[in-house]
């Protein structure tokens, strides 16, 4: 649990963050002093925070406040936590929108620096890739197969040490 | 507005993804797409891993490794008796695996080769041992 040691906001204390589209949002100062990037935008008037929507601004925020009191991890590159891809329930329910919005929560996320809900995205489409074809996997994202069928034959067999395994 | 899709997602993002991919499911990546193939061929080969008793993997993945040698090292292996593999439609491999390669683990080279080199029955088992470790040009971790 975070001792607050380190955050020198109180909990009463809010800062305004507005979306690209104008939206504003005032949120617990501990959140900002958390994800330090989210600072940068305190201030409402005429800062607004770029690339991110009001639709998606809310979605990252409403994530941020559940997990305030998460502990704080400072390992920056952990496989081990990245390859372990239990999602908690709650998580689950709150990334189970519509790929469109997941997308957009993972970019939103990385653009400013949320490195857990970006780790929680990417695991989400990972999960969604398990166990399915190449075939499965461009229906499911909608992605075009741009191999031509000498290429794709060539690259399967140098890689076929790696298929179900 | 353009319409969201994960083909939007940068590059860097994409590795973050197939990160949380296991082995099997890295490769059914490589084959989605050219995109796809790119973010996932170097961290599928940074470690392959190979299920003890599945000698037939070893083959493939020692296969693909020798496809990879210099016309010179092939030569080499050749006229030691080792059997080069034929290259398909005599292209050359798509990606220079080796180069690939960030973790050794004891005795994987070696169980490559003896898969390759014995199994196939090519040589005797008392010949001349080959070091293919000088093919690998990385740092052993």
């Amino acid at each position: 649990m975070d001792n607050g040691t380190s955050n020198s906001a109180s909990e009463n204390e809010t800062i305004t963050l507005k979306s690209c589209d104008g939206i504003e949002f005032h949120i617990d100062a501990r959140i900002a002093n958390r994800y330090t990037l989210l600072n940068n935008w305190n201030g409402g008037e005429s800062a607004c925070i770029p690339n991110v929507n009001g639709k998606v601004l809310e979605k990252v925020l409403e994530w941020c406040e559940h997990h305030i009191n998460d502990p704080q991890l400072n390992c920056g590159d952990d496989d081990s936590r990245r390859r372990n891809t239990i999602i908690e329930e709650w998580d689950e329910n709150f990334l189970s929108c519509d790929q469109d919005m997941l997308f957009e929560i993972i970019l939103a996320a990385n653009y400013l620096e949320i490195k857990p809900l970006l780790d929680l995205g990417c695991k989400t489409v990972a999960n969604m890739m398990k166990s399915k074809s190449p075939e499965e996997i461009r229906s499911a994202f909608n992605i075009d197969n741009d191999y031509t069928p000498e290429e794709e034959e060539q690259f399967r067999k140098e890689n076929e040490w790696a298929e179900d395994y | 507005m353009v319409k969201m899709s994960i083909n939007l997602l940068s590059n860097e993002i994409l590795q973050e993804i197939v990160k949380n991919l296991r082995q099997n499911d890295m490769f059914s990546c490589l084959l989605v797409s050219r995109e796809w193939c790119k973010n996932t061929v170097s961290l599928l080969w940074q470690d392959p891993q190979l299920v003890r008793g599945k000698c037939n993997k070893y083959r493939v993945l020692a296969r693909t490794y020798m496809l990879c040698f210099t016309r010179e090292e092939k030569k080499y292996l050749k006229n030691n008796g080792v059997p080069i593999p034929p290259a398909p439609h005599r292209r050359p491999p798509t990606f220079d695996y080796p180069f690939f390669l960030r973790k050794i683990r004891i005795g994987f080279i070696e169980r490559l080769a003896f898969e390759w080199i014995y199994r196939k029955r090519s040589v005797d088992r008392k010949g001349n041992g080959i070091l293919l470790d000088d093919n690998f040009q990385v740092g052993k971790i």
